[in-house]
């Protein structure tokens, strides 16, 4: 009880010094001895930096997740191709590109850049140049997990045959857009061809094939008087759809490597 | 005498670091001048920076195991100092949570401290205990820091959490403004 008396005494005798009526000294030395300011471990800081060195890790990894997303939808897709088709097509793929994605990364790189700035080496380096420094580790490493391993595939299929769990499930089975309707692109494999036209199977539109009538110089894209696209080739085609029927303008080949969904497009649940 | 004022800064706080409230008090009593007049370039009311700089030496006891003992203790201390009349300069003028520091975006030629400048230091030295007032605060706070302080660039770049080249750049201005200031001042001395 005395102990308790005696505390609340040099609490308030801490109160008062800090309204000025004793030195700082005294009321700073005050609040320490009666266990009103406590001195933090060594342990709490050893384990406040590990916890940021985590969260940031955890940032990181997100982020290069949602990059590697975005290059995957990118790739099965084919909006890469958009981009050659000129104005039209850069407007498309602006259309279709996933922004709420690409802002969302935005958002925990920035956090990320706040967070490192707590270590030296982040305060001493100029914001701007951090900032691109996170940007462009996320995106390489993003891009790379893509292109150079078979996660994506391999989760795709997964997804497909109804193994992976939500919300990778879902968002896996979900990648695959068609390009938008009214767009005038198309894409899909050849199924047979007949100069001038030839058939695609069009998994986009549903159906299980669709006539393609081919610009005049047909599929000898490069002039040399050979086909540059034979039967079984995957195409994005540019055009104007009517009565059923593609006018070609452009075609460009998909990379066989860059298509997944067409194999899972025209299958009926299988592989 | 106490055998702890013989003590440096350091000492003082790896004692503390240890247990030994008293060790701490010299501390305080070392600093507490010094984190006033430093807070009078943030704030104006005695009584609030009184009890900013008795917070400070408050959250300098909390996170002292934090402090590096093989580190200078001023710039540690002034870090935590900043830190605190800055929040407090934030919550009174109610400014956004987050603005951008312009001189921090991107990297500066790195303005490293001379000799011609040390020449200076007395001339300098002068002006800013006469002219800091009409600088904004934070040309004054890193003029005094450099000055009355004396702490390096790098030190100053730890306690304002900058790039050592926007420390140089800031410095730069902060003297021009200081020059402008102090002719100014003279200018309406003369007449």
């Amino acid at each position: 009880m005395n102990s308790e008396k005696h505390t609340a005494e040099e609490g308030m005798k801490g109160k008062h010094a800090a309204k000025g009526t004793g030195s700082v000294r005294d009321s700073v030395l005050a609040q320490i001895s009666s266990n009103q300011v406590r001195m933090r471990s060594r342990t709490f800081f050893v384990l406040r930096i590990i916890g940021i060195i985590v969260l940031a890790l955890a940032i990181l990894a997100l982020s290069i997740a949602i990059v590697n997303f975005l290059s995957f939808t990118f790739r099965v897709n084919g909006q890469g191709s958009l981009l050659r088709f000129g104005g039209q097509g850069i407007l498309i793929f602006l259309q279709v590109f996933p922004w709420p994605l690409l802002i969302l990364d935005f958002v925990f790189l920035f956090f990320l850049e706040r967070l490192l700035r707590v270590f030296r080496f982040g305060y001493r380096s100029p914001v701007l140049y951090l900032f691109i420094g996170i940007v462009l580790v996320a995106a390489v490493s993003g891009v790379l997990l893509d292109r150079g391993t078979p996660l994506n595939d391999d989760l795709l299929h997964q997804a497909d045959n109804g193994h992976l769990p939500p919300p990778l499930g879902a968002l896996y089975q979900g990648s695959r857009h068609a390009p938008p309707p009214g767009s005038g692109v198309f894409r899909g494999t050849i199924a047979s061809y007949t100069p001038p036209t030839a058939l695609l199977n069009d998994p986009d539109l549903g159906t299980s094939t669709i006539p393609v009538m081919l610009p005049p110089s047909g599929f000898d894209k490069d002039g040399d008087h050979q086909p540059t696209f034979g039967v079984g080739d995957s195409i994005m085609v540019f055009g104007v759809e009517q009565n059923g029927v593609i006018q070609a303008h452009a075609i460009y080949p998909l990379d066989p490597d860059d298509i997944p969904p067409f194999n899972h497009f025209d299958h009926d649940g299988g592989h | 005498m106490d055998p702890l004022a013989s003590l440096t800064d350091e000492e003082l706080a790896a004692r503390t670091q240890a247990g030994n409230h008293e060790a701490f008090g010299i501390l305080v009593e070392r600093y507490e001048k010094k984190l006033s007049y430093y807070g009078k370039r943030f704030l104006r009311v005695e009584e609030d920076i009184q009890d900013i700089v008795q917070e400070i030496f408050i959250s300098a006891y909390r996170n002292i195991q934090s402090f590096d003992t093989k580190q200078r203790f001023s710039p540690w201390i002034y870090r935590i100092a900043h830190n605190s009349f800055v929040n407090e300069l934030r919550r009174k003028s109610r400014r956004p949570f987050f603005a951008i520091d312009f001189d921090s975006l991107v990297a500066h030629p790195h303005a490293a401290e001379t000799s011609e400048q040390h020449t200076h230091e007395r001339e300098m030295k002068e002006m800013v205990e006469k002219g800091l007032e009409a600088l904004p605060p934070n040309y004054r706070e890193i003029l005094l820091l450099y000055y009355q302080e004396e702490l390096s660039y790098k030190e100053i770049a730890d306690v304002l959490q900058v790039p050592m080249g926007t420390v140089g750049v800031r410095m730069r201005r902060a003297k021009e403004a200081l020059t402008k200031a102090y002719q100014k001042m003279n200018q309406r001395y003369e007449f």
